[in-house]
């Protein structure tokens, strides 16, 4: 994933990265780095060392790996390329955190230009100043309805949280809704659950008896006392690959997980572990161009491009993508549509998550949710 | 542990079988890791339906592991250098001399050992943005050193306090110069000390994740942070392969060392600290 | 190469110029310890200070944060947690570790070479490996599940991992060999004729225990609790890993406040707090410390 280059361009960056950095700082600052850079050179002399520095022509897109990485590269890099030789697009599957983008935009070291994210991070960042605002010259923001764009970004894909079972286990009766989801008596095992609220609320308070038209602004006490309910039986999940495997080796026998990876579960275990749309909790993804970046403007670029409704089709197919651009959901093949988590009878059972919501009170209930989780 | 065993059991026999349990505990999932290298799962787990070889073959073959293995001895070894460099400087300095200050500024120098990894996460985190070494090779290399500084005050003070104090000026008084009476005299009874602190500010460093993480992003993927990604992203059953190999090379090291005497002996482990 | 630039760095900051290369050697010893005391309050003690600093400066100056996390429902739960998990963690591997230290003492040569070796292995392979092996031995797929099935201990799968007893066990796991260690190396010290000896004075071998071996091997005793304690308030990784998300500690809380929900006010200041308790940690074992620089080892 990084090219090596050898001692003077590292050497050449660091010295760049000094007069960048030295101009307009505070004196403190200026000498500080130029010591440090002084010992960053002396070090670079010693060793060969991979500098694998974004140049130029390079555009960076950050996502979370596994089956992503193949899918975005094969179809949006091999797209972007095409449309655009003399850039090079490259990828890091380290995961884009909200910590990160917060140390790489502070530090005026911006590797990254785009990030696999959504639309209440548009909202929650942008409004920290950390993200660009959309470039309308470049980006058609018609292309999505308006409820699923912001200042700082556009719907990219839709995804769910979806009820996910073992297809074998409950045969006939399987789990319909998030009732039966904390329904431990009937439907027995253990659950999982994602330890980001996120999407987590929504189940617990359809799961009480909320109407799915009241749910916002969410009654997040009553939810969270839903959550303590069934908090003994369930593994509370930091990423959906160790959910994955909770499933496949039967630890669980219930869980909420993306649609995405619900999917490549279904495949892995040959349809045992079987999952279905009904009151999922769809979330839109949306690409944030990090503030500062190297390469704006194709940053912007790969926005765009991501919107071609031919593409949002081939990411459907390959990775369980919902295309957002409404143009897109008549290519969709007919036998494609029992998995899209944006087709019109899938979006009309499942609930959309209100990214407003979230961005304003995102960092106190995530934290309240972890008292629950801690307690 | 004591008397309150049935007299039939010896209570030393009882803590003898215990003991022998605590170290198979230990030595349990580094076995378990064998068999999971070689099953025929894409995900981690024990095999299913036979063997397979795949996963020692993708070690060797995917240029993610071979880069990050790069990257991990192009950080430990100027990491481990810089380590020696500032922790000798310190340990000769501090050579013989006594009260507060000397002891206050030994601990401190301790400090990068004993401080949780997580406070070094979250101030290197904050203090790299602010200088724009945010995943950089320089800011990388310049923390590893600084958590494997105390490894090498450790081993080099111990070996220091085996020295003659006499032994510079006894080295001057018979007309060495005082680098001379340093590298000729001084320095090579200490160089087992010194090549334990080294060896150990590399281990340091190769092993460092919890703080790597934070500081990094896209330019520094060293190689516990490869495993950490394959694990945590993908349960990456080529992570169980890396470890067998970890295992054997672990092993035959030992080995050489049984075998080798009693020299490397004074190796400082963990129990140094003591 | 290095040295002159790292020399420069303590120069910076030291605002003063110092003689590096006097005609006399004590000049020279001076200068080294002034260099490197330097680099490490450049390059340590300014990025902790920093994030001390930080904890009473965001969002603004003063004491609140302290005072609302002392407020806060979700840090007493993961303090409380912390504190529970770590006693609990640290009594059993001081435990076990004596034990083991013991029988270690009382091996033949062969024996003991052998055990030594499976103690020092674990030390040697990445914690994250070790951490994935216990959740393939423990799930309830796992082995040791279908073992104690299969010999009738158990009639379903129970969860030996993912849950609190997952956390403590990987954490024992981790820090036995630290215990282990220093505690052995204290009590191989100690004349194996003592025991005896107080033993034909009269004593039972509970008193020659508690009365005379006990107290010889307390210092190792001590090392090790010091080890233990600041590595099991410290602890991320692991139950991270195995704690199935429900085992939620104060090192995994603090990173959750720097990665997701960017609140600098409470990291920071989990974290001044955490390194307080480690510093009184170190004030109350500073004796030992001391040991490893000042006097020979063995």
């Amino acid at each position: 994933m990084s090219d090596f280059t050898y001692d003077t361009g590292y050497m050449q960056h660091l010295e760049q990265s000094v007069r960048r950095e030295t101009q307009g700082k505070t004196v403190h600052r200026r000498r500080f780095l130029q010591v440090l850079s002084a010992l960053g050179v002396s070090i670079g002399s010693l060793s060969f060392l991979p500098s694998a520095r974004a140049q130029q022509s390079e555009l960076v897109v950050a996502n979370w790996g596994g089956d992503a990485l193949p899918a975005q590269r094969d179809i949006l890099a091999a797209e972007f390329v095409k449309r655009y030789p003399q850039i090079h697009v490259a990828f890091d599957t380290t995961g884009p955190t909200p910590g990160k983008i917060k140390a790489l935009v502070e530090s005026d070291n911006v590797s990254w230009d785009v990030a696999d994210r959504n639309l209440l991070s548009a909202l929650e960042l942008g409004r920290q100043g950390l993200l660009e605002k959309v470039d309308e010259s470049i980006v058609d923001i018609n292309a999505v309805p308006s409820q699923f764009r912001t200042e700082w970004g556009v719907g990219s894909y839709f995804f769910s949280f979806v009820i996910t079972y073992d297809a074998v286990r409950f045969g006939s009766t399987p789990p319909r809704t998030w009732k039966d989801f904390w329904d431990l008596q009937t439907f027995k095992g253990k659950r999982a659950l994602r330890n980001n609220v996120e999407g987590v609320l929504e189940s617990a308070l359809l799961a009480d008896g909320v109407a799915p038209d009241k749910l916002y602004p969410l009654n997040v006490n009553r939810g969270l006392d839903k959550v303590r309910q069934i908090k003994a039986e369930t593994i509370f999940y930091s990423n959906t690959s160790e959910a994955q495997q909770l499933l496949r080796s039967g630890e669980v026998s219930i869980g909420s997980l993306w649609s995405t990876r619900a999917q490549g579960v279904k495949e892995d275990t040959k349809g045992r572990i079987d999952y279905h749309f009904n009151e999922g909790i769809l979330l839109i993804a949306a690409w944030n161009v990090l503030k500062g970046a190297k390469n704006v403007k194709d940053a912007w670029r790969w926005v765009a491009l991501s919107q071609d409704p031919y593409l949002q089709v081939a990411l459907l197919k390959k990775l369980g993508w919902g295309p957002i651009n409404p143009a897109a959901n008549k290519l969709v093949p007919a036998e494609l549509q029992a998995q899209n988590p944006g087709s019109p009878e899938n979006i009309a059972r499942q609930i959309v998550v209100d990214a407003e919501w979230y961005a304003r009170n995102y960092f106190e209930v995530q934290n309240r949710y972890l008292d629950v989780l801690a307690a | 542990m004591s008397a309150s065993s049935p007299r039939s059991l010896h209570p030393t026999r009882l803590a003898e079988s215990t003991g022998r349990a605590v170290v198979v505990f230990l030595v349990l999932p580094l076995v378990a890791i064998i068999p999971m290298s070689f099953s025929d799962t894409r995900y981690l787990s024990m095999p299913h339906d036979g063997l397979s070889t795949l996963h020692y073959w993708r070690l060797f073959s995917e240029p993610a592991w071979r880069d990050s293995l790069l990257q991990s001895v192009g950080v430990a070894l100027p990491a481990a250098c810089l380590a020696l460099l500032i922790g000798l400087s310190f340990c000769l300095g501090a050579w013989q001399r006594q009260g507060n200050m000397v002891r206050l500024l030994q601990i401190l120098m301790l400090g990068p050992l004993i401080v949780p990894g997580i406070i070094h996460a979250v101030a290197y985190h904050r203090a790299l943005s602010f200088i724009g070494l945010f995943d950089s090779f320089a800011g990388t290399v310049l923390v590893h050193a600084i958590k494997g500084l105390p490894f090498v005050v450790l081993s080099v003070s111990a070996s220091l306090s085996s020295v003659h104090p006499a032994t510079l000026q006894l080295a001057r008084s018979l007309g060495a110069s005082p680098a001379q009476a340093l590298w000729r005299t001084l320095l090579p009874q200490i160089r087992y000390g010194i090549a334990a602190g080294f060896i150990f500010a590399f281990v340091t460093s190769w092993d460092e994740i919890v703080v790597t993480l934070f500081i990094t992003s896209r330019n520094v993927i060293t190689l516990p942070k490869q495993i950490w990604q394959s694990l945590f992203l993908n349960l990456d059953p080529v992570v169980a392969a890396l470890g067998s190999l970890a295992l054997l090379a672990t092993l035959l090291a030992l080995l050489a060392t049984s075998l080798s005497g009693s020299r490397l002996r004074s190796l400082p482990s963990p129990n140094t600290i003591a | 190469m290095i040295l002159p630039s790292a020399i420069a760095l303590g120069r910076e900051f030291a605002g003063a110029r110092f003689q590096i290369a006097p005609v006399r050697g004590l000049s020279v010893q001076d200068g080294l310890v002034i260099g490197s005391v330097l680099v490490l309050i450049a390059c340590y003690l300014l990025p902790l200070g920093a994030v001390v600093a930080l904890s009473f400066l965001v969002p603004v100056p003063g004491i609140g944060n302290y005072w609302s996390i002392f407020q806060n429902a979700t840090v007493h739960a993961v303090v409380g947690k912390t504190l529970w998990i770590s006693s609990l963690t640290v009594g059993l591997t001081l435990l076990l570790g004596y034990i083991t230290a013991y029988a270690l003492v009382q091996a033949g040569p062969v024996a003991r070479k052998l055990m030594l070796a499976g103690v020092l292995l674990p030390l040697w392979i990445s914690v994250l490996v070790r951490n994935y092996a216990w959740i393939a031995l423990l799930s309830p797929g796992g082995i040791v599940n279908s073992i104690l099935i299969r010999w009738g201990w158990l009639d379903q799968p129970v969860s030996l991992v993912r849950n609190s007893f997952g956390v403590v066990l990987g954490m024992v796991h981790y820090m036995l060999p630290y215990a282990i260690l220093p505690i052995y190396a204290q009590m191989a010290r100690i004349d194996s004729t003592l025991p005896h000896l107080a033993r034909s004075l009269g004593a039972s071998p509970r008193q020659a225990f508690i009365r005379v071996f006990l107290p010889l091997s307390r210092p190792g005793l001590a090392a090790a609790a010091f080890l233990t304690s600041i590595m099991s308030l410290g602890f991320y990784l692991t139950p991270a890993m195995l704690g199935g998300g429900k085992t939620v500690m104060v090192a995994e809380f603090i990173s959750i406040q720097v990665t997701e929900t960017l609140r600098w006010d409470i990291a920071t200041t989990l974290s001044t707090l955490l390194l307080l308790v480690t510093g009184a940690l170190v004030w109350r074992f500073s004796h030992l410390l001391e040991l490893a620089t000042a006097k020979p080892k063995t």
